[in-house]
């Protein structure tokens, strides 16, 4: 039988951890070789998404929202749809000195380390330290665990897997003890979540939702059977139980605003079908049952059909660990812990079946499944759900919560924890594999000729916005760039006319910005700039001092007029009307009003957070004396 | 409310049964490469699927046996019950490629579940269920399915428990006339499903019987058993023909393993080859064997501090039994116990002396399982995870099957070498040639036959031939093929090597019939080129094997030609 967690013991706690995450170390061998697993899925990607981060810090951009070189120099808004977190990350190693590939490995490193460490704290809230241990095992060693992290290389994903067990023990905790530390604490974590991995908002939040309802009701029901309250005063008080789950999910998704307002109020500004259409339409990724078991592992790509050069297994001791706790968790005496693993038994299960061809009437019935792209992508929900159950099985038996004790190590330990924790890590060493080998010319060493090449080869990162109708397949930027120049420049030089009515000559460029001075001979002129159309764009004119002669920056006068924007017809490119004389023309991407609200309400958020963390020992103060005047009465 | 009791209740009751569910659910590794949208390349080929269909189409017939492609013999081949629950699938609607799949996965399901109920009064729930697991993932086991695709031998071995459970195990409430009528009834499927291996499962029951407490309350169990079994072997020879059993065996003494076999990790898909270099895993397994060497340990362990460490009292086998059992079988398939066989002429029921290591592994899973019986302080949930987690762990890199999505036809069009070669499929493709393409160059394409129409001097006729072994080849044979005029004059011709550029795994290199696996498909392309000289159309193209050295024509099986023929006019017609 299990026994309630021990009250946390500082050395029994920091072994747990300091084991766990010694043993999570072999995970990261793969990452200690010398160069690059250029060959795995999203490899290249991950490197190529941090130097356009980097290009934007660098620009002074602290919250970058667009991607200067995407499709082939023309830009876009990447940054303003992809979750960011583990891109900051990254940049602060590369601020330090690194090059981007011992970056990206050093993410991967901190995210297994991450997982480690959160999957082991959370487990060990509700199952002792053993369980702890074992879980956070299970969680980095499960296959899809290991399928991302170096088949996919898929960073924001890998990222995420710190987060999913920080996100359900705070919601665990307000369940059962609600407080206000941990309400802020799990809109943190909620919002770290979403931070990382647009997917996840998808998968998590609904799973969330429903635990909260879950456990709600179940207290509520529970209370009802020995209060005798009719099923009205259930719902209530499910509701008012509910009500600290329910907040930091506010809470949450207020902090998440600054990404998650325009991301949502601004997707249809991109061209959906280069995310969820083609290659990336969820119908040929269906994972075939037997592909479930199957020992196949490699690096091929996932294909339609049956045949998929890569696997899919959902892990054989991951897999036996939930098969057997059907026997244990009816065992567990906290009716909260119980109902927690018994929702993680339904959801591993409704995972594992959304995986499936058979539940393709569901994924065409609920179209926000579509963001997810790949239905194997619920492998993370079965990896989560197979690592809190795993702990389940060491826990429901062991006769005391410490794994060493004044006598020793318990037998307890030497004969079941050891030679699990054992087989565990053998189960998943023959996955221990990263494909290192040198980049081919399209992909590097990393530069921004490599990554139009790269462009150029795969077709990745060649995102348009809705207003270009042909999707780019090289660019004059490029060309430039491949030559050995630098692009100075965005403004379409051979769209301006060889009679002199129009010239420009630029003045300065950056990621999100270039002022160039123009001079028109009419109002009939405009200039075309080699920029893709995105909301936020602006162009404005400015007066012309004509002084100093040597220094066109300082002759910048006065704002005059803010000109519209047109887009040429098929490319989408950024056209901005001049009016007649000599001006200074400056296009700058800014913020619109729901970037700006988003901001707004994150910085809200922000500080609601900070004055319920300064409130929370003013009434712990404040409850301390008040019980202490009632014992000085008594 | 009744409705929640209702629900409670039902509850119960699969609570009660739950190490049932574990077994039924931890089996799915084994079982879950069948529901892939296919079929496999196993030694068998598609030979069980061409004699479905052939059975299928006449269901009342008792005295059928299987006969495309093969020669069937009674005692040593697939028995007939695997055919009859194919049938019976086939008649529900399912196709003939999934039942076969099914009666597979029916039998580790039954094999799993019988082990489970064998042992269950002996050692206990646990015990039962990892004994089970054990059986379910022997690496014989797996090869029998996805590397031979024996589908008699599988499901002969999936029946075996149940038969052994219902002869010899004492249920407390147990009915004896119901048990008589059911270890009647077992062995007799049993017989059925494969009758050498049959006979040879009812000696060891025999064996076990012998060991076994309570004899005489066993005996009519057992002579039910002895009488389904013997009923089963009967009408086996009756359909096949009392002359089946006189069928030579003489490749049986070339086939005994070596020891280093038996301990051996090797997988593979190859045949069984004389001599110790077999191309297929014959090994006991590492789990079985490590188990029942720790159940032996912990036995002794026990008898020397003078513990019982029996099974419980419903159940008074001795530990011997399976140790003896197993032991035997195994020394049965080494090179030394060639003596015994001659002198017992038991080596007719079976093909291979190997085929006794499911037997003999079987026996094993027995200990094996009993180790959680003689330590109980391993029942707990994470000692079981381990064992059992040890036991999946061994066997699963081996559940790789060689899928396959070809579109299998009912009957191959043709066999040489008494069915050691199936010719599966013929299609026809003439090269594009440039002019018809406006092109000055070359063209890759190449259009069926039955599109481009009528062949023409000039074109480049293409033969691809997809071919199937049944069994090992020892030489290389070359394929002949003949285009001939109306007046039966030859046109041109082509002789290559069979198996010339149609590697599988290495496509261009060569593999010829002296490297093929059994089971495995070998496309082969064979171009003609017409000579522009040549006579017009109608030709007819003739397609044969012959041995180069002999230059030697291989009849066509079921057939007094020599050569097989094919109208193109038909073709271009389609």
């Amino acid at each position: 039988m299990s026994q309630r967690p021990a009250p946390i013991r500082p050395p029994d706690f920091h072994l747990g951890l300091g084991v766990a995450l010694l043993l999570a170390l072999f995970a990261i061998g793969p990452l200690l070789q010398p160069g690059y697993f250029w060959g795995a899925h999203d490899a290249r990607n991950s490197v190529y998404f941090l130097f356009e981060f980097d290009r934007s810090i660098r620009d002074g951009i602290l919250w970058p929202r667009w991607g200067p070189d995407w499709g082939f120099g023309y830009g876009y808004p990447f940054w303003n749809i992809y979750a960011p977190l583990a891109y900051y990350v990254g940049e602060l190693a590369v601020l330090l000195g690194f090059e981007y590939t011992t970056t990206i490995k050093l993410v991967f490193a901190l995210s297994i380390l991450g997982s480690a460490a959160s999957m082991y704290l959370f487990v060990r809230r509700l199952l002792g330290t053993a369980g702890g241990l074992v879980a956070s095992l299970i969680y980095v060693y499960a296959p899809y665990h290991l399928f991302d992290l170096y088949v996919r290389a898929a960073l924001a994903e890998s990222f995420a897997f710190v987060f999913i067990p920080l996100v359900f023990w705070g919601f665990f905790e307000l369940m059962a003890r609600p407080r206000v530390r941990t309400l802020v604490a799990t809109a943190f974590a909620y919002t770290g979540l979403v931070l990382t991995s647009n997917v996840l908002l998808v998968l998590i939040t609904p799973c969330v939702l429903v635990y909260v309802a879950v456990l709600a009701l179940w207290h509520a029901w529970h209370k009802r059977t020995s209060n005798g309250h009719t099923i009205g005063w259930i719902c209530i008080d499910g509701v008012r139980r509910a009500l600290p789950g329910i907040a930091a999910f506010l809470l949450g998704t207020g902090l998440q605003a600054i990404f998650l307002l325009p991301a949502l109020a601004e997707r249809n500004y991109v061209r959906l079908d280069q995310w969820f259409g083609g290659r990336y339409a969820f119908g040929d990724d269906f994972v075939y049952f037997h592909q479930l078991f199957s020992p196949v592992w490699g690096f091929g790509a996932s294909v339609p059909g049956p045949d998929d050069k890569v696997g899919f297994q959902l892990g054989l001791l991951p897999l036996v660990l939930f098969c057997l706790s059907f026997l244990t968790v009816a065992r567990v005496r906290d009716a909260v812990v119980r109902w927690t693993l018994r929702f993680w038994q339904v959801v591993t299960i409704a995972a594992v079946f959304l995986m499936t061809p058979a539940s393709s009437v569901v994924w065409h019935a609920i179209p926000l499944l579509t963001t997810v792209q790949f239905p194997w992508r619920l492998g993370i929900l079965t990896t989560t759900g197979f690592a809190v159950l795993g702990g389940a099985i060491v826990a429901s038996h062991i006769p005391s919560p410490s794994l060493i004790t004044r006598k020793g190590v318990p037998g307890w330990v030497m004969r079941s924890l050891i030679p699990l924790v054992l087989l565990l890590m053998i189960g998943a060493y023959p996955y221990l594999i990263a494909e290192v080998r040198d980049p081919l010319p399209t992909e590097g060493p990393v530069s921004l000729a490599a990554l139009f090449r790269y462009q150029q080869a795969s077709d990745e990162m060649t995102g348009t916005t809705a207003w270009a109708r042909r999707i780019p397949s090289w660019s004059p930027l490029a060309e430039q760039v491949i030559r050995g120049e630098s692009i100075h420049t965005k403004v379409n030089y051979s769209a301006i006319p060889n009679d002199g009515r129009l010239g420009v000559h630029s003045v300065e460029m950056s990621t999100v910005h270039e002022l160039v001075w123009v001079y028109a001979a009419d109002d009939q002129q405009s200039v075309t700039f080699l920029t893709a159309y995105y909301p936020g764009w602006n162009a404005y004119i400015y007066e012309d001092l004509k002084h100093p002669q040597d220094d066109l920056k300082a002759r910048v006068g006065r704002l005059i007029a803010r000109a519209e924007i047109r887009t040429t017809p098929d490319e989408g490119w950024i056209v901005v009307p001049v009016p007649q004389g000599e001006h200074f023309l400056e296009l700058r991407f800014e913020d619109t009003p729901v970037r700006i609200a988003g901001k707004v309400i994150s910085a809200v958020s922000f500080l609601v957070a900070l004055f319920l963390l300064a409130l929370d020992p003013l009434r712990c103060i404040s409850r301390n004396k008040t019980r202490s005047a009632s014992g000085l009465r008594e | 409310m009744r409705g929640v009791t209702a629900i409670v209740a039902l509850g119960k009751q699969i609570a009660r049964l739950r190490y049932v569910w574990l077994v039924l659910a931890l089996t799915v590794f084994v079982w879950a490469p069948l529901t892939y949208p296919g079929y496999f390349q196993v030694h068998s080929g598609f030979v069980p699927l061409f004699n479905l269909l052939h059975g299928y189409s006449a269901p009342l017939d008792l005295q059928w046996t299987p006969s495309v492609a093969t020669h069937y013999e009674a005692m040593r081949d697939d028995g007939l019950l695997a055919y009859y629950l194919a049938r019976l699938l086939m008649a529900l609607g399912i196709s003939s490629v999934c039942s076969v799949k099914v009666v597979f996965g029916l039998a580790w399901v039954l094999g799993a579940l019988g082990m489970y109920g064998w042992l269950h009064p002996a050692f206990g729930a646990p015990g039962a269920c990892l004994a089970a697991l054990v059986y379910s993932y022997l690496p014989y086991r797996i090869a029998a399915v996805y590397v031979r695709g024996a589908w008699g031998e599988v499901l002969c071995l999936g029946l075996i428990p149940l038969g052994m459970a219902a002869a010899s195990t004492v249920y407390p409430l147990a009915s004896g006339k119901r048990f008589i009528l059911l270890s009647g009834l077992a062995w007799w499927f049993i017989g059925l499903s494969q009758p050498g291996l049959a006979v040879w499962a009812f000696l060891c029951l025999l064996g076990w019987w012998a060991f076994s407490g309570d004899r005489l309350r066993r005996l009519w169990r057992l002579l039910a058993a002895g009488g389904g079994c013997s009923v089963a072997v009967v009408y086996t020879l009756w359909a096949a023909g009392w002359h089946s059993v006189a069928n030579n065996n003489a490749a049986f003494f070339e086939h005994f393993l070596y020891p280093a076999q038996l301990v051996s990790p090797h997988w593979g898909f190859g045949p069984s080859r004389p001599g110790w270099n077999d191309g297929l895993s014959l090994g006991l397994g590492l789990a079985p064997v490590a188990l029942a060497s720790l159940a032996l340990l912990l036995r002794i362990h026990c008898a020397g501090k003078g513990q019982a460490g029996n099974p419980s009292p419903g159940e008074r086998v001795t530990w011997k039994a399976p140790f003896l059992i197993a032991t035997v079988l195994t020394l049965l398939t080494l090179p030394l116990s060639a003596p015994f066989w001659q002198l017992s002429a038991l080596w007719q029921l079976l093909t291979y002396p190997w085929q006794l290591i499911g037997l003999a592994g079987m026996f094993l899973s027995v200990p094996a399982g009993g180790v959680l019986h003689l330590r109980p302080r391993w029942a707990v949930p994470s000692m079981q995870a381990v064992l059992i987690g040890f036991v999946l762990l061994a066997s699963y890199s081996y559940l790789q099957p060689r899928y396959t999505q070809y579109e299998i036809p009912p009957r191959p069009r043709a066999g040489w070498g008494e069915h050691r070669i199936l010719l599966l499929d013929i299609r026809l493709e003439v090269e594009i040639p440039p002019m018809a393409a406006g092109l000055p160059v070359p063209t890759p394409g190449r259009l069926p036959l039955s599109a481009y129409g009528t062949l023409r001097p000039g074109d480049t006729l293409h033969l691809l031939l997809t071919w199937q072994a049944t069994q090992a080849l020892e030489r290389d044979v070359k394929l002949f093929a003949h285009l001939v005029d109306a007046s039966g004059n030859l046109v041109t011709q082509a002789d290559p090597l069979l198996g010339a550029g149609s590697d599988p795994d290495a496509p261009g290199k060569d593999l010829f019939t002296s490297q093929w696996e059994p089971g495995r498909l070998i496309v082969t392309d064979v171009g003609i080129h017409v000579p522009m000289d040549a006579p017009p159309a109608p030709y007819r193209l003739a397609l044969g094997l012959y041995e180069e050295e002999t230059m030697q024509r291989w009849p066509v099986d079921d057939s007094e030609d020599n050569q097989i023929v094919f109208n193109l006019a038909e073709w271009s017609a389609r």
